[in-house]
């Protein structure tokens, strides 16, 4: 009976009790107090510096990490093919067709290698984690690509007489971002050790039936400049995304 | 400092390898004991921030340590079970990458790394490749890997499998002496690795918390139930049917068998003081009695 008595008075002088709101004046003081502790938003040019130089650091560091057979295999790789060009008549179009995406095939062993060696698991736990690593092998291996393919074409486009340079590039641009891309999918999902000599061969020998076919060649040829933009558009989508699956984080485990 | 472990769930499909744990740790080592598959590598990953929970979550001075990220990561050292390297790499280039990786300067990174192979004595086989070191050897690296930046929280699974006992002493010494300002957790299934230096042993069975508590007050729960008898060896066997055994040793014709039992499980029975082994056979019936 006590309790009941002592609850119904509190419940009844809760009902009466009125809570005191601060003023508009108390309140906007507050705010301009606290102000000064809000961290300034970064503007978006200033992240976008931050983040690239935060990459061109981090790539710096992966160029010592990246083994020197991948450089120099590429180097060898793309010698030969001008040889092929200057000395033996070759096609200059097949043979960039042919050669566009290996070097980047060839370092996506490079780009997983934490991974396959076992060393992920700490990298993850580091301040600058596995996927900085792996973005910034990515983009060395990008880069590498890109100039090596573009020296090949001004070598080509000096020593060729008559050669169609936006031909040329449209023979490296779009092998180049469709079967990477392809290459990231399967790594990112299987063991670099299997998918880089698996997509490489598979890429040798289709890239060789595509040359070695005048019909096929042809086709390709007679494409419209708005098919071959909607490929380019959707083999860089596919890339983009696979990027951009690294960045949220790739699997170490097939059960994780 | 403290790391909150809150509601944690870690599932692979139907097998759930933890179990909506929830506990708290400040400055000081702890111990994970556990059998095999009982969760503690899981656990040290989740909160090494290498593996994702299903769900739940830990927090670091009460904020999410994904919220953390670069930060939490930064005050994180780990060395996981198995220390993965790149072939090519010596040890001192390894040390020197994982210094680049935790953010550490190049200059001081050096000294940091002559440092810590001369405090886990390996400065003579700084030039050597990491794959011509020995399991013991690889261990070391990865426990001064994970010293590199000072952490305020230090994760180490298993860390002494493959060290010989001189080593392991060295070991839990350093542990010890570095746990002063800093969050240890050490897993293990040796349970002398932790016996004398964790402030308190967390007992993981199928990826349930079943125990935190000091030693101490986990030996003062086993009291009165550790025995020690002289047997034949006819009587080993039964007794071995019968209790959860520990050590047998010989003993000219005989043999000194240690059991575990509420009641005496011999006439020759004495009983005797427990220690963390007694305890651990204790909580893993079945790996004991097999």
């Amino acid at each position: 009976m006590k309790e009941e008595s002592v609850e119904e008075e509190i419940a009844n002088y809760l009902e009466h009790y009125t809570v005191e709101y601060p003023d508009d004046d108390a309140i906007d003081q507050t705010i301009e107090s606290l102000r000064a502790y809000v961290p300034e938003p970064q503007s978006n040019g200033a992240a976008i510096r931050e983040k690239l130089q935060g990459l061109l650091r981090h790539s710096a560091r992966e160029i010592s990490v990246i083994g020197s057979l991948f450089w120099v295999m590429n180097v060898i790789f793309f010698i030969c093919g001008f040889s092929y060009v200057l000395f033996f008549e070759g096609d200059p179009y097949s043979t960039m067709f042919f050669l566009a995406p290996i070097p980047f095939l060839i370092g996506l062993g490079e780009v997983f290698k934490g991974r396959e060696a076992g060393l992920y698991e700490i990298e993850l736990a580091c301040k600058y984690s596995a996927q900085h690593i792996m973005m910034s092998r990515l983009f060395v291996i990008g880069t590498y690509n890109f100039v090596i393919s573009a020296v090949l074409i001004c070598a080509l486009s000096v020593t060729i007489e008559n050669i169609l340079l936006l031909k040329l590039v449209g023979y490296w641009i779009l092998p180049t971002t469709l079967v990477s891309s392809v290459g990231l999918f399967l790594t990112i999902r299987f063991r670099s050790s299997i998918t880089v000599p698996v997509t490489l061969a598979i890429w040798f020998t289709t890239s060789m039936m595509i040359s070695q076919s005048v019909d096929m060649k042809n086709y390709l040829e007679s494409l419209s400049a708005g098919v071959y933009s909607i490929a380019l558009i959707a083999s860089l989508v596919f890339l983009f995304l696979q990027i951009n699956r690294i960045k949220r984080g790739v699997r170490i485990e097939a059960n994780d | 400092m403290k790391l909150t472990i809150e509601k944690v769930t870690k599932s692979y499909g139907e097998k759930v390898a933890v179990n909506d744990l929830s506990f708290e740790l400040t400055e000081g080592v702890y111990g994970f004991l556990g059998s095999n598959g009982s969760g503690k590598t899981t656990l040290m990953r989740i909160l090494a921030s290498v593996s994702k929970p299903t769900s739940g979550r830990v927090l670091f001075d009460g904020e999410d340590i994904r919220t953390l990220d670069e930060k939490y990561r930064d005050m994180l050292g780990y060395s996981p079970q198995h220390i993965g390297y790149y072939k090519n790499f010596t040890v001192q280039k390894f040390m020197l990458y994982i210094a680049s990786l935790k953010g550490i300067e190049r200059q001081q990174a050096k000294q940091k790394v002559d440092e810590l192979l001369e405090l886990v004595n390996l400065t003579e086989n700084n030039k050597v490749k990491m794959s011509k070191l020995s399991g013991g050897m690889k261990q070391r690296v990865g426990i001064a890997q994970a010293l590199l930046n000072d952490p305020q929280i230090l994760i180490v699974d298993e860390p002494t499998a493959g060290l010989d006992p001189k080593e392991r002493v060295r070991f839990r010494n350093l542990l010890s002496k570095i746990s002063a300002n800093r969050i240890v957790l050490l897993s293990t299934h040796i349970v002398s690795d932790i016996e004398f230096i964790a402030k308190e042993v967390m007992i993981l069975k199928e990826g349930v918390l079943i125990q935190k508590e000091s030693p101490k007050k986990l030996l003062e729960g086993i009291r009165n139930k550790v025995w020690t008898a002289t047997v034949n060896e006819e009587e080993v066997a039964d007794l071995q049917a019968h209790f959860r055994c520990g050590n047998i040793a010989h003993n000219d014709e005989r043999f000194d068998i240690r059991l575990l039992s509420e009641t005496k499980p011999h006439s020759n029975a004495v009983q005797t003081k427990p220690n963390l082994e007694d305890l651990y056979l204790y909580y893993f019936e079945e790996d004991g009695v097999a």
